[in-house]
């Protein structure tokens, strides 16, 4: 229509295009105003809204530069529902210090059918048969012409046998992923590492000690052990055990400077992945849990705390000529010298006369305060649910005093003698046990028990019991052993048995400068013709003890002593030749028979 | 002018659509590859952590010191076998005529004779 008014005079033009003819002039400059403000809005129009849409473009065109140039390393975020989470398979791996694995968690599958959707029973059952050994045939058939819609068939499936049931390619059965706790070692640490139950809880050991831990922590739990010395102490104890015709045996080996516990053994042990077979006496941890009267071992916290409470030196000696009579007790040495002995001597030739004297020099209250501090009177700080509480007098009176200086009287756990040995050996100071891996190097916090001098002087002492007295089987070529042998008549009825006895040797290696304490307990051994009938500790636990050190020397990367410095060692860094001049003799001859005080 | 313009135009239009369709196309398929490849991670780690029990289980000490003693015929290491470097006779010197003294002969290193392995295996290399 404003197209047609620019033609003015044409035929068929709208009234209302038609002004009055002297006002078409006018009319035509007025419309063509109009026309051009509409033209003019239009344009603006479309240019803004072209400009928007340049503007969108560019800015399009300068995201998609900066993504593609600028943006290499960011990459694109992912919903989370597209990756597969594998590493919460559930349960937490238990690993030992070195990264082996003790226990894990695996995946494995159940299988289950749906009766109405299968063909032929038989059929499957006797394909299912041979691909499943534990699968019967009869039984599979049953169910599996059953009525529900559900049956377990069987469970624990390991990958293969899943594979090889999906490869017969028979509908109607299914998988259920579940998972299984499987222990690699099997026996080796069965007690210090633990066991679950079916439903995965921790009934045992360290899986139930840090239960909560292992179900929702992070990483690995590493222990203390070492696998390798664990294998060894096993092999040696199961040995023992076997030779020696015992009810049992227990070994210990502890990192003397931070606490750790290398090793630890319990006979008789159980497999954790047949739990089924598990009895108590299997489950039992006697390095934590039994309670024993160690009997001469003591001898060397004895000699220890006399030594430290400055109660006697070591020139000083007791009479041991006489059995000591307290009421209807006795005491009395096991092959006695029956003759004054020096303190270095009372150790060395393990008479209970002399320790029990010098125990009652010491006093109660100070005995009991050495004991204490040497973590003998408290259960033993370590992480395992299985923690017996010491046994100890309730009224501590002078006939206590004298049966415990000879170590009997208190029964402790093997842990306890090991750790506070532990502490007797590395300069004095008490560090609690432990089972999880402790930082390298760094020497763990302790409270001093008994002063650097005094063990000094044990480590003497303990490397003359082995080489002079009754440890001398646990002599181990190019590795000084110190220690003490210990042989404890266990309780029947009133009094002792005869017939039983705890053997035990606790040592410390390399003596002159001891890294780790070594302890062996054989329960009720019998002799055999090697010992010479004889199941003392130095006949049947010393020689295990001699087998281990030389075994785990090397493994734990000790430098042996090569045989032509033994000697300097023995002179210079253990200073033997002081106890000669407290009357000890040092080639094995009886000794001077010096003035009783 | 205006329709080369616009011709323009839509030739670029055109081309940017093709381009923007073949792009998508490219990402979607890389998504999907990386859906998978993630899928396939998860199984192999899974397959690692069975693998690692296993490994665990056939490394445990006494079964390899049973197998070192029947097929390689080797016993625990004893000290006499030890000896340190600075104990070392020294070497003879070229055109000394008479040798340095050797060590003591308490030190007797007892008699080891290695099975006949294949060099590989004795180097420890080669296929596990």
């Amino acid at each position: 229509m404003i197209g047609r008014l620019a033609q003015p005079g044409r035929p068929g033009s709208t009234a209302a295009t038609q002004g009055p003819a002297g006002a078409s002039g006018a009319g035509r400059i007025q419309l063509e105003g109009i026309r051009k403000q509409a033209l003019e809005t239009g344009r603006t129009r479309l240019l803004v809204t072209g400009a928007v849409f340049a503007v969108a473009f560019a800015v399009v065109a300068g995201r998609l530069v900066e993504m593609a140039l600028f943006n290499e390393d960011r990459e694109p975020r992912l919903p989370r529902a597209a990756r597969s989470d594998p590493a919460a398979v559930g349960r937490l791996d238990v690993v030992d210090r070195n990264g082996v694995l003790m226990a894990t968690s695996l995946p494995t599958a159940a299988l289950y059918a749906n009766p109405r959707q299968v063909i032929d029973a038989d059929d499957y059952a006797a394909k299912l048969a041979r691909v499943l050994p534990g699968l019967e045939h009869a039984e599979a058939a049953a169910k599996l012409k059953g009525r529900g819609s559900f049956v377990w068939l069987a469970r624990n499936l390991t990958p293969w046998q899943q594979y090889e049931v999906n490869r017969l390619g028979l509908p109607g059965l299914a998988f259920h992923r579940a998972e299984r706790r499987i222990y690699p070692l099997a026996r080796i640490a069965s007690h210090a590492v633990g066991l679950t139950d079916v439903d995965g809880r921790g009934i045992a050991g360290v899986e139930r000690f840090f239960d909560e831990t292992l179900r929702s922590g992070e990483g690995p739990i590493e222990l203390s052990l070492d696998v390798r010395v664990q294998a060894v102490v096993h092999g040696e104890l199961t040995r023992a055990v076997a030779e020696y015709g015992a009810i049992g045996a227990a070994g210990l080996v502890l990192d003397v400077d931070s606490g750790e516990v290398l090793s630890m053994v319990s006979l008789p042990d159980y497999d954790p992945n047949a739990p089924e077979a598990l009895n108590s006496e299997a489950g039992f941890n006697r390095v934590t849990k039994g309670v024993y009267e160690m009997g001469s071992t003591f001898k060397l916290f004895t000699t220890a705390m006399a030594l430290d409470s400055g109660t006697v030196g070591l020139q000083d000696g007791y009479d041991a000529t006489h059995p000591i009579r307290i009421s209807r007790f006795t005491i009395n040495d096991f092959h006695g010298k029956k003759r004054w002995l020096s303190v270095p001597e009372i150790l060395v030739y393990s008479s209970n006369i002399g320790a029990a004297k010098m125990g009652l020099d010491v006093g109660t209250r100070q005995q009991r305060g050495y004991l204490g501090r040497l973590g003998l009177l408290e259960p033993a700080a370590i992480e395992l649910p299985e923690v017996a509480t010491p046994l100890a007098p309730q009224r501590w009176r002078e006939i206590n005093t004298l049966t415990i200086a000879y170590g009997h009287g208190l029964a402790v756990t093997p842990l306890q003698l090991g750790s506070a040995v532990g502490t007797l050996v590395n300069g004095g100071i008490h560090r609690p046990p432990t089972l999880l891996k402790q930082q390298s190097g760094a020497s763990a916090e302790g409270r001093r028990v008994i002063s650097e001098k005094t063990s000094r002087e044990m480590r003497g002492l303990m490397r003359l019991v082995v080489r002079y007295g009754t440890g001398r089987r646990a002599e181990a070529p190019g590795y000084l052993v110190g220690g003490k042998t210990g042989t404890a008549d266990k309780q029947g009825g009133r009094g002792y048995r005869r017939d039983a006895a705890i053997s035990s040797f606790v040592g410390a290696f390399p003596i002159e400068a001891p890294r780790y304490v070594v302890l062996v307990m054989i329960d009720e051994p019998k002799g055999t013709k090697e010992t010479g009938n004889q199941a003392t500790g130095g006949a049947v636990a010393a020689p295990v003890i001699a087998r281990i050190v030389r075994q785990i020397g090397p493994i734990l990367d000790i430098q042996p002593t090569l045989p032509e410095e033994m000697a300097d060692a023995e002179k210079t860094r253990l200073d033997l030749p002081q106890f000669a001049s407290a009357g000890m003799s040092l080639n094995g001859s009886r000794g001077q028979r010096r003035v009783a005080q | 002018m205006i329709r080369h313009t616009t011709f323009l135009f839509v030739v670029l239009a055109i081309a940017l659509s093709v381009a923007l369709f073949a792009i998508k196309h490219q990402v979607r398929e890389l998504e999907a590859r990386l859906v998978r490849i993630d899928r396939q991670i998860g199984e192999s780690q899974q397959a690692i952590h069975v693998l690692k029990a296993e490994w665990s289980h056939l490394n445990e000490p006494l079964r390899l010191k049973d197998l070192a003693r029947r097929h390689l015929g080797m016993e625990p290491v004893s000290v006499a076998q030890m000896q340190r470097l600075d104990r070392l006779a020294p070497r003879v010197a070229e055109g000394s005529a008479t040798p340095a003294p050797t060590q003591q002969s308490e030190t007797r290193l007892p008699r080891i004779s290695l099975p006949a392995l294949p060099a590989a295996m004795v180097l420890g290399e080669g296929a596990r």
